[in-house]
């Protein structure tokens, strides 16, 4: 009796929870669940800065302009058309005109005006959105439907920054409506899909935005009505939501389920490169023994990445030979191959600079002691798996590696300022290489290989301030060459997001960033 | 029985057929054989090697967690006739042990040794409530009063009297504090401090066995197992 | 009066205690974000500024204590939103899945007590299981078996198992005890039916100790709950209380951390007073 009473109370419990769908009783609405890896801090694109927020926000905003998936081509979006004066410092664009947002209101200049004084107010402190901004230097709208961006000096990736969720444009009567922390749940841009609700770890929904008629030309008519987000975190229940028809869409499936489950005909595997910076480890050029540039090179020839990405990856990874990506902009395809896996050439040039095994412990000497390596791990990804692997390749050229595990991300940026570590791993995406500027010139802010060289500076300053693209691809390659040449990196594979979907789901497409859906263009078969 | 599995666990290591934190990237998740008795993991490894070095690593780890909560707490309990002090184990006990856990290592950095350390901090408060209500029972008996009664010194009364009347009670509450602490590192290893990686340990071939279950069960199922054996068999029996 | 002031004064060492060790924590809300968006290091102090994170430890703590006093939690700094607003919903799902474990733990444990005392074989293996084995463990292994992730039932199951444990087990020592005692073996003298005696006069004098024990566990099933809300993908006040110190958003922990102190002080009282109900003599010490 007393658990007949216990068990109807659970049930009952059970029930309030799952109760947040909104059926819309006249039609059968369509209707999916897309489940999100990581939950993060925020949702708001100007303000927060994962990628998970564009997964979602991607479909609740429109950019002024967008990349082509194609051919990763600028092409319209809001903005119809756009030009860009001589000195490279005004960028002046013709805005589309009959857009509403989806609180009613007009889209138009003073709306991207608000977005662009939204992220650059100091109390909004923006992470992402900002830094996208570059040398930003203010506004002037010019009519109704016509704003000009102004530059203090040359920003070439700025069309980039445009392109992406970060700087969606927002209303303005909506962000006047709410405070800058509160917007997040009641978020209104023009995009092909409205908020309908956000509750922070547990889920968002996004209903149809029947008035779209105004995206760009690679958007079909949205097919789905709702789409709800969840979020599945760790890793083991990722296919299990998938396999029990919890999720139709789900990111990050764990690369061993990818390779068991490939022939599983309910389901179809998507792996999905992103763009940006390999799983790399910086290493730091101030400090013994990787200050000497030809033990650097020792170990990129001891690292057999093959090897690691065949174990941990299972092959799902292309393995990774420069300081960016083979699908960002600009790579260059010398880096390959430079460093192959060749363990007697990093033996040979260990024995070249005076490391030897005297006391025959299996480890190089130094000072009466063992030859070490201190790294600073991070927990997340599959970090702590490439490490070990590492700890041992390295083991057999006679380095004793020291792991510094961090749980955290403040953790990781406090132990990187106090200077006294080898090798630290991290890395960012995107499709611009404007990204390698605060890695590799001497003052950038995560230069955590402690490099400093005037030429790469020169190369990466100008290289951000030079439109063309054949001269920018110029200077990256020379980039790349120089960061290689140095030895600053010891970059393991290219980042594939192991995207999973039901057989259900067709039509299901990336943009050129790797992260954002297309949910436009998703299908349900029937 | 339960010291022979004890010794038995601590020496296991002498069995093992590999070295445990060596990797084979061509035998990855390997279902058992004859010679992978329990398989091998993700990245190549025995596990039944792993099984029996992470046994003895668990049990040290754990030996140790609990010597530092049991042995300080008790201190504590010794030590805190004022009231003030009891409401500063309280308010300790009061946070959750976890959060303490999980600030310390942030704090230490994740090793085995500070894993221990951390799990076993917490441990401190409760042990030293538990001692303090110990000692707080027998002082009320007839005989403490008497031995007080006759004049003897403070620190007689509480080493020749007081402990070896509580001793037996606070043997038990060692051996589920020994309980606790396992689970509590193993827990920790389940919210990502390991450690150092590779490092063979019942709660972290746990952990990483649970990212795997669908691919390979019995990477979890061994260490998941013989902590519950384990505990089964140590935990004092009500009779 | 001495019981209050000496119960507040837990309180106030549990809150300042978290306020100092979050801030000997590593790195700050604001550097994380930040770094990881590229931002350069000028920015990352202008915000530091703005949040008032470069004050003196002491300035903030005494700035936190006078926001407390009027009832005032701050604001998170990562969300932006005051801190009460983000513990509502988490403390109501935590609170909601505790709650639907504890009603089905008490029976399931005195329940099972009883069947032990009484040296049935069943009690004596579930017994030492949901004692000994670990819950995130059995949790993977349900969550792998029954292929799901989303209904509260399942973890609220499991939760319920393994506190029913320790509560069993008291329930069965208890009542091997009482039965031990005169009254009962005058009770059977007396020729009264053996389940008479279990239900009028065993079960209700050995109460006492299951009562603590399941305050006891009420303040574990807290802790338990961050657990298993972690692996069954929860937002409860597990999620806030980790991702919290992984963020490092001092505001959220510490009013967390608060609630959670002044839920345990009050399940404390209640489990004195309702031992003083239980039996009267004891009454005095409360």
């Amino acid at each position: 009796m007393i658990y007949l009473f216990a068990f109807l109370c659970l049930m009952l419990v059970g029930c309030g929870a799952a109760s947040t769908d909104n059926v819309n009783p006249t039609e059968q609405p369509s209707r999916i669940v897309y489940g999100l890896t990581l939950s993060p801090s925020g949702f708001d694109p100007h303000r927060n800065e994962s990628a998970e927020l564009g997964i979602v926000m991607r479909q609740v905003y429109d950019t002024l302009v967008y990349r082509d998936p194609t051919n990763g081509n600028f092409v319209a979006g809001l903005a119809s058309e756009w030009a860009i004066s001589d000195d490279r410092l005004t960028y002046t664009f013709k805005l589309r005109q009959g857009v509403k947002f989806h609180d009613g209101s007009d889209f138009d200049a003073i709306a991207v005006g608000a977005t662009l004084d939204r992220i650059t107010n100091p109390d909004t402190r923006s992470s992402r959105a900002l830094t996208l901004l570059g040398t930003y230097n203010g506004y002037e709208i010019i009519d109704r439907f016509t704003i000009a961006i102004n530059l203090s000096e040359p920003f070439s990736p700025l069309l980039d920054s445009l392109s992406q969720v970060y700087l969606g444009i927002a209303s303005p009567t909506q962000l006047a409506r709410y405070s800058v922390e509160r917007y997040q749940y009641y978020q209104s841009g023009t995009g092909p899909y409205k908020l309908v609700s956000y509750v922070p770890d547990d889920h968002l929904i996004l209903e149809r935005n029947p008035d779209y008629n105004w995206g760009p030309a690679f958007y079909q008519p949205a097919a789905i009505d709702v789409i709800e987000y969840r979020f599945y975190t760790t890793p083991a229940t990722r296919f299990t939501a998938l396999e029990s028809g919890e999720v139709e869409i789900i990111g990050e499936i764990p690369p061993l389920t990818a390779r068991t489950e490939t022939g599983n005909s309910q389901i179809q595997i998507m792996p999905t490169a992103i763009p940006g910076q390999p799983l790399q480890y910086l290493i730091n050029t101030q400090q013994f023994p990787t200050d000497n540039l030809t033990f650097r090179q020792a170990l990129l020839f001891g690292t057999n990445r093959r090897g690691i990405v065949d174990a941990i990856f299972q092959g799902f990874s292309p393995v990774a030979w420069g300081p960016m990506t083979s699908n960002t902009l600009y790579y260059n395809r010398a880096v390959e191959e430079r460093y192959a896996y060749d363990s007697t050439q990093a033996r040979a040039l260990l024995a070249s600079i005076g490391y030897v095994d005297a006391d025959d412990n299996g480890f190089l000497d130094h000072e009466g002691g063992d030859l070490e390596l201190r790294v600073i791990m991070p927990t997340w990804g599959s970090i702590p798996e490439v490490t070990q692997l590492l700890q041992e390749q390295w083991g057999d050229l006679g380095i004793q590696v020291v792991i510094e595990t961090v749980p955290d991300a403040p953790t990781l940026f406090s132990q990187v300022q106090e200077g006294n570590y080898n090798l630290v791993a991290f890395y960012t995406f995107g499709l611009d290489p404007a990204f390698l500027n605060s890695y590799f010139v001497t003052n950038g802010s995560r230069n955590w290989s402690r490099f400093s060289d005037p030429t790469l500076d020169q190369v990466l300053r100008d290289a951000i301030r030079q439109l063309e693209p054949g001269t920018r691809n110029n200077l990256y390659a020379q980039a790349q060459q120089i960061i290689m040449d140095n030895a600053l990196i010891v970059p393991i594979r290219e980042y594939v997001n192991l995207n999973t979907t039901s057989i259900q789901i067709e039509g299901l497409q990336f943009d050129p960033y790797g992260w954002f859906p297309l949910m436009t263009n998703v299908r349900l078969r029937s | 029985m339960k010291w022979l599995l004890l010794v038995l666990i601590l020496i296991a290591p002498i069995f093992a057929p590999y070295d445990p934190m060596t990797t084979h990237l061509s035998e990855i998740v390997k279902p058992p054989s004859v010679a992978h008795p329990m398989g091998t993991d993700h990245l190549g490894r025995d596990v039944w090697s792993r099984w029996l070095y992470g046994g003895q690593h668990t049990l040290i780890m754990t030996a140790l967690a609990t010597l530092i909560g049991v042995g300080f707490g008790t201190l504590g309990g010794l030590v805190t006739r004022y009231e003030a002090f009891a409401a500063l184990w309280e308010g300790l006990m009061a946070l959750p042990g976890l959060l303490l856990s999980l600030v310390l290592l942030t704090l230490l950095g994740a090793s085995s040794l500070t894993i221990a350390i951390a799990v076993g901090i917490a441990q401190i408060a409760p042990t030293a409530i538990y001692t303090r209500n110990i000692i707080k029972q027998i002082k009320i008996m007839a005989f403490v009063e008497g031995t007080i009664a006759i004049g003897a010194s403070e620190w007689w009364v509480m080493t020749r009297t007081i402990l070896p009347n509580a001793w037996p009670s606070l043997r038990v509450y060692a051996v589920n504090t020994f309980g606790y602490c396992l689970l509590n590192s193993a827990a920790l290893a389940f919210l990502g401090f390991t450690g150092q990686p590779g490092l063979p340990d019942w709660g972290v071939m746990m952990a990483e066995g649970n990212l795997i279950l669908r691919e390979a069960i019995w990477v979890s199922l061994a260490p998941g197992i013989a902590i519950t054996v384990l505990l089964w068999l140590v935990y004092p029996k009500e009779r | 009066m001495k019981r209050i002031l000496f119960r507040l004064g837990a309180i106030w060492f549990a809150i300042t205690l978290t306020f100092v060790m979050l801030r000997v924590l590593p790195g700050d809300a604001i550097i994380g974000p930040l770094i990881e968006a590229g931002a350069d290091q000028q920015t990352i102090q202008e915000q530091q500024i703005l949040l008032g994170l470069d004050q003196p430890i002491w300035t903030q703590y005494g700035a936190y204590l006078s926001d407390l006093i009027r009832g005032d939690l701050g604001e998170s700094i990562v969300r932006g939103l005051p801190v009460s607003e983000i513990l509502r919903p988490a403390f109501g799902s935590t609170v909601s899945l505790a709650f639907s474990a504890l009603i089905v733990m008490i029976p399931m444990g005195i329940t099972l007590g009883v069947i032990a005392a009484r040296d049935h074989l069943l009690a004596r293996l579930i017994i030492p299981f949901a004692n000994a084995a670990p819950i995130y463990w059995t949790g993977t292994l349900v969550i792998f078996a029954l292929r799901n992730t989303s209904e509260i039932w399942i973890p609220a199951l499991l939760l319920a198992f393994h506190t029913s444990g320790a509560v069993a087990r008291v329930t069965e020592s208890s009542l091997r005890q009482t039965f031990n005692t005169t009254f009962v073996q005058t009770a059977r003298a007396k020729g009264l039916r053996e389940r008479t005696i279990l239900g009028r006069h065993v079960l209700p004098m050995s109460l006492i100790p299951v009562i603590t024990v399941i305050g006891l566990q009420a303040g574990f099933l807290l802790s338990g709950t961050i657990l298993v809300e972690m692996l069954f993908l929860r937002p409860g006040i597990g999620q806030v209380l980790v991702n919290g110190v992984l963020r490092r958003d001092y505001p959220v922990v510490q009013g967390a951390v608060m609630v959670i102190t002044v839920i345990y002080v009050m399940i404390n009282i209640l489990v004195d007073l309702l031992i003083g109900w239980v039996d009267p003599r004891l009454r005095a010490d409360v």
